[in-house]
């Protein structure tokens, strides 16, 4: 019941917080950059052929809204599939690499915690172990589902140890 | 001589030291190479 409630709580949250993206809203302050004048007068002003020459081409050609007043590549993050490379891909690309090296650090933690001594292998990692673990945790996502199923992910109340009350 | 060294290595601060320079060295060098593999993935 508890656990429903969260959940609860987090979509309510989630509904109200995420605001509705308004796309008069965004036409009256971005542009698409090659329709920007603002945005041309300053690829003008880069070397031709150099790499900076080549990333405003790239603005132009991936679809970049750009600043109506600065003509600057505005980056748009309110979730539109059009704009996924943005914002999502990185960001998910960020997520599952924060992800693997927690994981990974959570499953070295798991095995070494099983060893005969777990604190020396905290202190003095044991490599191949670990290049073991990283491995293994790159498929993390599924293994954090299939844990969450189980119960696994969590340890049970009585191995908690709680102060003297 | 060489398992002291290697054990050396192994210690947490110094993986962490070694980790890091390498990750922010792989990063410059491609940021060098070709900077415009680290923008727009689309």
């Amino acid at each position: 019941m508890r656990r429903l409630f969260a959940l609860i709580v987090a979509l309510m949250l989630w509904v109200s917080v995420v605001p509705n993206a308004s796309a008069a809203e965004v036409s009256a302050t971005l542009v698409p950059c090659r329709d920007s004048a603002a945005f041309q007068q300053r690829a003008k002003n880069v070397v031709p052929g150099s790499s900076a020459a080549d990333r405003f081409q790239k603005y132009v050609d991936e679809g970049l809204l750009c600043g109506v007043d600065d003509g600057l590549p505005h980056l748009v993050v309110d979730g539109h599939l059009d704009h996924a490379g943005e914002f999502i891909i990185p960001g998910l690309l960020f997520l599952y690499l924060a992800g693997w090296l927690g994981w990974a650090g959570r499953n070295y933690l798991n095995i070494v915690h099983k060893s005969d001594t777990p604190e020396y292998k905290e202190i003095q990692i044991d490599v191949p172990l670990a290049i073991q673990c990283f491995l293994g945790a790159l498929l993390w996502p599924l293994q954090f589902v299939k844990e969450i199923i189980s119960g696994e992910i969590q340890v049970a109340d009585d191995k908690i140890p709680v102060s003297p009350r | 001589m060489s398992t002291n060294f290697l054990k050396y290595l192994s210690l947490a601060p110094v993986q962490a030291v070694l980790f890091s320079s390498a990750a922010i060295s792989a990063f410059i060098v491609i940021n060098w190479l070709n900077p415009n593999l680290l923008a727009l993935a689309q």
